[in-house]
């Protein structure tokens, strides 16, 4: 007993050290053969758009597109921006400038407008962005016309804000920015 | 075997058995073995990093669908770990780059993004590692950084910067990305992004250290991320998808610095956004996604990735820093725009995790909070981790912010010497009691290879589609 209890154990001790060493090559194709290979996320090919109307507003990141269903019509319709002109600051970077706005509408069936009076915006302190045209103040779509475009200027404090783009008072999509100032 | 034990004594009998078992032990702890430990808490032998630094977002903007950023958002945490509670260090920008790298606290000019490219002053050494810094931003050569750790440890590093020297003689690519000579006056108001070049200094961590720039073959591992064509004097330099392309060829730490475009930075970009049209200049996630979207599966296709890989996608801040959990308790007074010196929404602070101490040079790190409540910090950000050491969909709530990465950096590539504690850790990386990853971040130790998990599994987003149920399902924590 006092001799065969610890033969046993050496046997098994070198059963598990033959196997540990000479089964675990660590290449990579090797690991992969051993444990499987980790799944790779891909992106889909062409993003989805999300759709929009009275009764589903969607909240989007800007740039992003909404596929929007009024009365009388529909349309894809993007808010691009913003591009900012920092105010001069002598005290490091500016907290403060202007930005513009683009806002895109690509009408697929009747006539969808989109005036500067249909926008607002509000910043993280609870500030209205005052939205000022530049141009016309109303963008128009048909389909198959070029989209039409409007652009609007506001002042922005350096932090995170949104566009809300309303149509016939109902609220259809909201557009999430930050605006860095530095 | 009971005639080999029969004739052995006793001692030579159990000093056999110590040999064996030692044997075996070497046996488990060989490289890319899943169930090896380090010692040091429970870290698997990732034996490849690539950590990916994003700008400017708070956790709330990033992970929980305010943003249709939904690469980083959905689809990447349901193939990894999702850490809901890290934090920045500092504002703005490049006092947490500092942090990262070298354990360091903000300073009053780093955390302004350093108006003026100019040796720190007086760069004396302060307690816990630290160094006194009234103004200036690169640090002495006697302030390490991780990337110095590596070159002792030999472990092979590079830091890839996208753009890095797209414009002649604006920056320099062969002098780890540097804007000019920081000795004397330095240089004022380095360069921001351009439609052609929109690398920044800033969000580049090599430029700030004398450790790093002041030494030749460390700026080689300080490359553009699509690498350079041969140049006078100059051999031409691989780039990220050809370091990829073999195991050996592919460094064992990468930093990926995107460029100010595709690290979310810019709202508009001032050029190429990668979405292969050259009108759309949409900056912000929309272009982030877009790089992730790019640089993430080419990653994770390489050999290296495959054997023993872990990705980490931070944020160097939360900005607006909009609190998660917890709140502050007095709002700062203190910026120059009066308006912005009023009391703020309790929902808008910023919460600092981890014991993080101001250290020498400043009140409170993060003071300048954009009229934010202000204890000390940079805001939660979150992070995905991606690797086969970790439950894909997954979640960890412990808070960790850039000093806990720094101390797990370290830890995981073995270094054990040096740094502010005498173990190997820089700076505020060796304060007592931070905690470094440990299981909740590396929670699948076999290393055997699950699916993703089902997207939107992860967290339920702050904002509802048309196709969500009245009441939401929420899924049973796994």
């Amino acid at each position: 007993m006092r001799n065969g209890v610890p033969a046993l154990t050496l046997v098994v001790l070198l059963g598990l050290a033959g196997c540990s060493a000479g089964a675990a090559p660590d290449d990579a194709a090797s690991v992969v053969a051993r444990l499987g290979a980790v799944p790779i996320p891909t992106a889909p090919a062409v993003a989805p758009v999300e759709r929009a109307d009275a009764a589903h507003p969607q909240v989007l990141a800007m740039g992003e597109p909404v596929d929007a269903t009024v009365p009388g019509g529909a349309a894809r319709v993007s808010v691009l921006g913003p591009e900012i002109t920092p105010a001069p600051s002598p005290t490091g970077p500016p907290e403060q400038g202007s930005a513009a706005f683009t806002v895109q509408v690509a009408a697929g069936s009747g006539t969808v407008a989109v005036a500067a009076t249909d926008l607002s915006g509000r910043d993280d302190h609870g500030r209205a962005l005052v939205l000022t045209s530049m141009g016309p103040a109303t963008a128009v779509s048909v389909p198959g016309a070029a989209p039409a475009t409007l652009r609007v200027t506001a002042e922005v404090h350096a932090g995170a804000a949104q566009i809300t783009w309303r149509h016939a008072g109902a609220a259809m999509a909201l557009w999430t920015f930050n605006a860095e100032l530095d | 075997m009971a005639g080999i034990a029969g004739r052995m004594t006793r001692s030579r009998f159990v000093a056999l058995l110590i040999a064996l078992l030692a044997a075996a032990g070497l046996a488990v702890v060989a490289p890319g073995v899943a169930q090896a430990r380090d010692g040091r808490g429970d870290v698997p032998r990732v034996g490849h990093v690539w950590t990916i630094i994003l700008e400017n977002k708070s956790y709330e903007a990033t992970f929980t669908g305010l943003n249709q950023n939904d690469y980083l958002w959905k689809t990447l945490p349901s193939y990894g770990l999702l850490l809901r509670q890290y934090y920045g260090t500092g504002h703005f920008s490049l006092d947490n780059y500092i942090s990262l790298v070298g354990g360091q606290s903000p300073a009053p000019d780093n955390q302004n993004d350093c108006p003026t490219y100019v040796d720190a002053k007086p760069a004396t050494k302060a307690a816990d590692g630290q160094v006194n810094v009234s103004s200036g931003c690169v640090y002495p050569a006697s302030v390490p950084t991780l990337f110095n750790q590596l070159d002792q440890a030999r472990v092979p590093w590079k830091i890839y910067a996208q753009d890095m020297g797209n414009t002649p003689g604006r920056e320099d690519p062969y002098h780890c990305g540097i804007p000019g000579n920081p000795a004397g006056a330095g240089v004022p108001d380095p360069p921001s992004a351009t439609a052609q070049d929109q690398y920044v200094a800033k969000h580049n961590p090599a430029p700030w250290f004398h450790s790093v720039t002041d030494n030749p073959n460390d700026c080689k591992n300080v490359v553009p991320l699509d690498g350079l064509p041969a140049a006078t004097g100059h051999p031409a330099v691989n780039g990220l998808a050809q370091d990829l392309a073999s195991e050996k060829s592919t460094p064992q730490f990468s930093w990926i610095s995107p460029n100010n475009c595709s690290d979310a930075h810019d709202a508009t970009c001032k050029g190429d956004n990668l979405s292969g049209d050259p009108n759309n200049h949409q900056g912000g996630l929309y272009a982030a996604d877009l790089f992730l979207e790019k640089v993430v599966p080419q990653i994770m296709a390489s050999p290296a990735f495959q054997k023993d890989g872990l990705i980490q996608v931070i944020f160097d801040e939360a900005f607006p820093p909009y609190k998660m959990y917890g709140n502050s308790i007095a709002d700062f007074a203190g910026n120059a725009t009066a308006s912005l010196n009023v009391p703020t929404d309790v929902s808008q602070s910023v919460v600092a995790c981890c014991n993080e101490l101001p250290g020498p040079n400043t009140a409170q790190p993060g003071f300048q909070a954009f009229g934010q409540d202000t204890t000390p910090g940079g805001g939660i950000t979150g992070a995905v981790f991606i690797s086969r050491y970790i439950t894909p969909g997954s979640i960890s709530d412990q808070p960790y912010n850039h000093y806990s990465w720094l101390r797990s950096t370290e830890d995981l590539f073995g270094v054990r010497k040096g740094g502010s504690d005498g173990d190997g850790h820089l700076g505020f990386a060796g304060a007592d009691g931070l905690r470094p990853f440990g299981a909740d971040v590396y929670n699948n130790p076999s290393g055997k290879a699950l699916p993703p998990a089902p997207s939107g599994t992860v967290v339920y987003p702050a904002t509802a589609s048309s196709d969500d149920p009245a009441v939401p399902a929420v899924p049973a924590p796994k």
